[in-house]
């Protein structure tokens, strides 16, 4: 029996992992700005967690312990490659503020303007905005996941929201005001 | 409860309900006779929502690859375990590591994607600055050099991130009592993001144990300590300025 059971516990886990990989995937996308890193990251994090599984003590804290295994791949990934500019990259940067109507175009639309406010913060007041905001965990869960104190998970947290609120103004696009005038001739 | 005026840290706690019942309705009582913080509180809730809706649907998640080879195992794990049943003198011999390395490698290779990282997501400059002491010229040699950072990469479009790290008496700098600087701090705080102000753990500590009341500028981190919080940024890389 214990045999059964060894084999629907392995069924579970991994119902578990596929019903959670859509949101570690979420949350790597929101931290990275990039599929293609956002996908590696989340298959990095699945083999570390089934690697390790032994160590998860309790089951109830399985998400938790993705996400923080998660946060572990993105930094061992900067870590890794913290020589290299991709140059790629850069020129997608510098062609991305050139005002194209393309880009007018996608700046006016209000996913594409929340994601650009969120790529433009600090990685770790970004990370600290998407596990409360998108994973809608406590700040204690929070300061676990990525091994910071609560005080700087606060502290980031306010400074996410108040950067992104006058980044969202300034990525608004500015409508000029032809305020139509009404004149009495006489 | 005192009646000081609500932080924004204190804010964004009852915004994602982290504050105890009590705390809670005495935010509630204030928001109700206050109305810009009742534009504060709904501007964060929109903030919220709004990062929430960013997110729904992230581009480019492969389906695929999680979903056809799954059934494979699906069907070959009973199959295995009759097996094993059958043959029941070996399952003694499937000790636990054996079988956990062997399912790893089974749903390794059922999580690969088809999508592959070619590029690779640039590093900013990060570069940690150190402040010791509490003369003058230095803490104002300290902002200007992080004012002169942050606008030059700022100016070129590239990404720069900068922590600024005050220990023993360089603390003073961060000190909301003492500091000289407060305004241009809250001013360069608000300006950049890619900015931190941050305080040796241990001087603070210190600074209590001999009875001083410390009270820290807003949005400053607590480090465990300064050595330590320098050391570790050596380690990932960064730059270090010591002022």
């Amino acid at each position: 029996m214990k045999i059964l059971s060894f084999f629907s516990r392995g069924n579970d886990l991994q119902n578990e992992l596929n019903l959670i990989r859509p949101r570690l995937y979420r949350l790597a996308y929101s931290w990275s700005h990039n599929a293609a890193l956002a996908d590696d990251l989340v298959q990095e994090t699945m083999i570390k967690a089934l690697k390790n599984i032994g160590q998860l003590r309790d089951p109830s804290l399985l998400n938790s312990w993705l996400f923080s295994i998660l946060a572990n791949c993105l930094r061992d990934h900067f870590r890794q490659y913290r020589e290299m500019d991709d140059i790629d990259e850069l020129e997608d940067y510098l062609y991305a503020h050139d005002q194209t109507p393309e880009e007018e175009h996608s700046q006016s639309q209000i996913v594409a303007r929340v994601r650009s406010a969120v790529a433009k913060l600090p990685l770790g007041q970004r990370q600290v905005l998407t596990l409360v905001d998108l994973e809608e965990l406590s700040y204690i869960e929070v300061a676990e996941i990525l091994d910071i104190p609560i005080g700087t998970v606060m502290s980031r947290l306010c400074r996410a929201r108040q950067a992104l609120k006058n980044l969202l103004k300034e990525l608004s696009p500015q409508q000029e005001t032809h305020a139509s005038q009404i004149r009495r001739i006489k | 409860m005192d009646n000081k005026p609500i932080s924004e840290e204190y804010l964004n706690s009852f915004v994602d309900n982290q504050l105890d019942p009590a705390e809670k309705m005495h935010v509630f009582d204030i928001i109700n006779q206050n109305e810009s913080l009742k534009v504060r509180v709904c501007d964060l809730r929109s903030l919220k929502e709004i990062v929430k809706h960013a997110y729904g649907q992230p581009p480019g998640f492969s389906k695929v690859a999680r979903n056809s080879p799954r059934l494979w195992t699906a069907r070959l794990q009973p199959l295995a375990a009759s097996i094993l049943l059958l043959i029941g003198g070996m399952a003694g011999w499937l000790s636990h590591s054996w079988t956990v390395n062997e399912r790893n490698q089974d749903v390794a290779s059922v999580i690969q994607s088809t999508q592959r990282s070619d590029t690779l997501a640039a590093e900013s400059r990060k570069i940690i600055i150190h402040v010791n002491n509490d003369n003058p010229m230095k803490f104002k040699a300290a902002l200007d050099e992080t004012e002169s950072l942050l606008g030059s990469y700022q100016r070129a479009h590239q990404q720069i991130q900068l922590e600024l790290i005050a220990n023993q008496k360089g603390v003073n700098l961060l000190r909301s009592d003492i500091s000289p600087y407060s305004a241009r701090i809250a001013t360069m705080q608000s300006k950049y993001p890619n900015l931190n102000f941050m305080v040796c753990g241990k001087t603070i500590r210190m600074l209590h144990n001999n009875g001083e009341s410390v009270q820290l500028l807003p949005h400053t981190e607590i480090a465990t300590s300064a050595a330590d919080q320098i050391n570790k940024r050596l380690h990932q890389g960064w730059g270090y300025i010591k002022i």
